[in-house]
């Protein structure tokens, strides 16, 4: 038992340090036992305020009740279901729900990652102690996620946790009014992948599945389509997962394609697409 | 103000969904049925009225604002709101505590008594009665231990150093006396 794992039932009495709970969040992403150990015992820790239950005062009700009148509530991201596609054939389909529970991982991860994120900017604001709060209860809900899916996700999980900037930045992606999801097929595999993009946030993400590892000198290059090839990001395949940021031509782009390339990447493509979806017209 | 007909806990859910669509007049029976939890653990933490009703008031309008997040399936709207009005509390002990103590550098911090006005008497319930035999029926060390860390903000090490035990310890009490009073309470703390 590793020293942050025996911190869950601390961690639900509220015995932790700042530094340790944020330890202990990111703990929760990885270990489902612990994820539901916490879920368990929070059931437990809140009875304990029975205890202690106080009538508040009669002018609280009131004030609490006239803030909320002003107060406009938080519209969640719901992460789009990715579209039915009549060449997707229906033995297809649980490609297409990896790559939906991928999505909503992603989602789950980036929020979890955004709460530690505020965590660490101020431990006595107040905004970021909700932030921390949210982070909760999204953490549960990525638990449950994670041990219902498929290893993909966990190792996606870990792909977002990795780096903070990125998964804050996924974060405001993934919660844009305007998010978009395309969803399509590597050639000859197993892969899914799919491209999602907000303008209201300028950005757009390709996120792939299951990629075959290539072989020594190769690499994957993303490419924005309208007319000729744009080159659009290049990466690997070294956790079969990627998510990669797309140049800023995607939002003109008739298409997302995916080429294999010697390393470093080409100006143009040199082979056919592994994978190749049409945007809808902006 | 109190609801004449108390609101059962199963019935919480329905009315956090329909405050998650804007429903003030579900919020406020949510209000009703939860806030002395909430109040009663936040000042029972703060040990200021002020201040406790300030994180109260935070809570409810956060949880307000963040209505669509709450998902009955991690558990019930009570666990959710005490959680937050616990946490809330905490920190604000805690950066109290850094605050007072970088000005007085041996600040004890005093928490042996609720402040003992009569209006503020602890409401008894059945539950709270169920839970505190619960308690009551811990080993000394795991009791005191849970109820430093709960009731009183302190960190495990703090709890550590004031029952001058090891750190872990400190855990296994903690955990010991979360998982017996799981088995005490079954299902129906929730």
């Amino acid at each position: 038992m590793t020293e942050t794992h025996s911190n869950a039932y601390a961690s639900v009495v509220g015995a932790l340090t700042a530094s340790e709970a944020q330890d202990f969040e990111r703990h929760l992403i990885e270990c489902s036992a612990c994820a539901e150990e916490v879920m368990d015992a929070r059931a437990i820790a809140s009875a304990l305020s029975t205890t202690v239950a106080v009538n508040p005062p009669a002018r609280l009700r009131g004030s609490v009740l006239a803030s909320i009148a002003h107060t406009p509530q938080e519209q969640i991201a719901t992460v789009t279901a990715l579209p039915r596609s009549e060449t997707v054939a229906a033995d297809r389909s649980s490609r297409r729900n990896r790559a939906t529970s991928l999505l909503a991982a992603a989602a789950v991860v980036a929020a979890v990652g955004f709460g530690g994120w505020a965590v660490q900017l101020g431990q006595d604001a107040s905004d970021s102690q909700q932030a921390a709060d949210v982070a909760l209860s999204q953490r549960a809900k990525l638990a449950s996620l994670l041990t219902a899916a498929d290893v993909q996700t966990a190792k996606l999980a870990s792909l977002l946790t990795a780096a903070d900037v990125q998964t804050a930045k996924l974060a405001s992606l993934l919660t844009a009014a305007d998010v978009q999801t395309v969803s399509g097929r590597f050639i000859s595999s197993d892969d899914s992948g799919a491209v999602v993009m907000s303008e209201e946030r300028q950005m757009a993400v390709l996120v792939a599945t299951g990629l075959p590892k290539l072989p020594e000198g190769k690499v994957y290059e993303a490419w924005t389509v309208k007319g000729d090839p744009a080159p659009a990001g290049i990466f690997t395949s070294d956790d079969s997962d990627a998510v990669v940021e797309l140049s800023d031509a995607a939002f003109d782009a008739d298409s997302i394609a995916v080429t294999i390339e010697p390393a470093g990447g080409s100006p143009k493509p040199t082979g056919d697409a592994v994978f190749d979806v049409s945007l809808p017209p902006a | 103000m109190s609801v004449s007909a108390p609101i059962s806990v199963h019935e919480l859910a329905p009315l956090m969904a329909a405050a998650s669509h804007g429903d003030e007049q579900a919020y406020a029976q949510l209000y009703d049925a939860t806030s002395r939890n909430v109040f009663g653990i936040v000042l029972h933490v703060l040990r200021d009225h002020s201040q406790a009703e300030e994180v109260t008031q935070e809570v409810y309008v956060e949880a307000w604002r963040l209505a669509k997040r709450f998902d009955s399936t991690q558990g019930s709207v009570s666990a959710w709101l005490n959680t937050m009005a616990h946490r809330r509390a905490v920190d604000r002990v805690r950066s109290a505590e850094r605050r007072t103590q970088r000005e007085h550098r041996h600040f004890e911090f005093q928490s042996d008594n609720v402040a003992a006005d009569p209006a503020e008497l602890v409401v008894a319930t059945d539950e709270g009665r169920r839970v505190r035999r619960a308690l009551a029926q811990l080993p000394e060390g795991q009791r005191t231990a849970v109820e430093l860390a709960y009731f009183q903000g302190k960190t495990q090490r703090e709890v550590a150093e004031h029952l001058q035990v090891p750190l872990g310890t400190v855990k296994t009490r903690i955990r010991d006396a979360m998982q017996r009073l799981r088995k005490q309470l079954g299902e129906a703390a929730s």
